[in-house]
């Protein structure tokens, strides 16, 4: 079954050039074919760093496809964080998304500029790709949940995550969800003095982080 | 091995001379192309923050404002106590560029990777 999440459209910006950085990531986390041609010039370059290495294509067809090829088994795609901005007369994007696949749950995150004609169809996109990254909290099942909620250093994280972590066979997965700043720097930390591995660190879009850690002893 | 340089600083308005001076030293040491950061406990935890370095000038140093801002260009790092910032209702949407909460395991992993303290004012 094919579902397609992304968070509510981004507010309108005051200078169209953002505009169009946040109807590409539309375009691309939606699917959205024809949306995403409209956007582009036909004589478009698209030059990629990809984990494969660089490449190029050229013309706005070549660039749906491709683009388009990426995304195309996936069951749902989510957007996790996006942003859009000028910066010297080219467009800034990036987003992060968690990527459904039949084979299990995938982050992967690019990093896009855009160069914009007079009439504000993309006549140039350079982009670097992270690659589909595994979620490790979702590849054997074994993950198991804590929230840490706001709890601080100061106020018993270290402990209670520490009784969490040893509640849980070695070699399984905590995720540990926090809300508070400074615990945000420290699981990570904490984790790796008490001789286990940090799997993944993945914030969401409502501000809190996601510390996805094997216990190793 | 960390060759991180940790410069602590724990008073804020109420004594500009030593809220300055680590800041002063840690410049020297961004400056120099060392890995700098200054680790804001109890008062000082508001220097990392809008509007918290204004008006903190101590005759015979800089303006902290300036030499928060110089610090950062030149790669510093200002790290807030988080036990000390949660306290005073201090948020990550407050801070100032440069500035991050952290915890105290933070600063433990990287004095036990071999990170240097320095004590300075």
């Amino acid at each position: 079954m094919l579902t397609l999440r992304a968070p509510d459209p981004a507010p309108a910006s005051s200078t169209p050039s953002r505009d169009v950085g946040a109807a590409f990531v539309t375009a691309v986390t939606t699917r959205d074919i024809d949306s995403l041609r409209s956007l582009l010039a036909d004589e478009l370059r698209f030059r990629m760093l990809l984990p494969s290495g660089p490449t190029a294509d050229s013309g706005a067809g070549a660039a749906v496809d491709r683009i388009t090829s990426w995304f195309a088994d996936a069951d749902e795609i989510e957007v996790l964080a996006s942003t859009s901005a000028e910066v010297g007369g080219r467009v800034a994007v990036t987003y992060r998304l968690r990527v459904h696949r039949p084979g299990g749950g995938h982050l992967i995150e690019q990093h896009v500029m855009l160069d914009l004609a007079d009439d504000g169809r993309i006549t140039s996109i350079d982009l670097l790709c992270s690659g589909f990254r595994r979620i490790a909290s979702e590849e054997s099942g074994q993950a198991h949940e804590y929230d840490a909620g706001d709890l601080g250093c100061a106020d018993g994280l270290a402990g209670a995550f520490r009784d969490n972590i040893g509640s849980i066979p070695v070699g399984h997965v905590l995720v540990v969800s926090t809300s508070d700043p400074a615990a945000k720097e420290d699981l990570p930390s904490l984790a790796r003095l008490m001789g286990h591995a940090v799997r993944s660190i993945e914030a969401t879009p409502d501000g809190r982080l996601l510390v996805s850690v094997e216990r190793r002893r | 091995m960390s060759d991180k340089l940790i410069f602590n600083c724990t008073y804020g308005k109420e004594h500009p001379e030593r809220a300055t001076l680590p800041f002063v030293a840690a410049n020297i040491a961004a400056a120099a192309g060392q890995e700098a950061i200054v680790l804001c406990t109890i008062e000082a935890v508001w220097l990392g923050t809008h509007g918290g370095t204004d008006g903190i000038a101590q005759p015979g140093l800089p303006a902290l404002a300036d030499l928060y801002a110089e610090f950062i260009d030149n790669g510093g790092q200002v790290w807030l106590c988080g036990a000390c910032a949660k306290p005073r209702g201090i948020a990550e949407d407050q801070l100032v560029k440069g500035s991050t909460i952290v915890g105290a395991a933070k600063v433990v992993e990287e004095v036990v990777a071999g990170a240097k303290t320095v004590a300075f004012a």
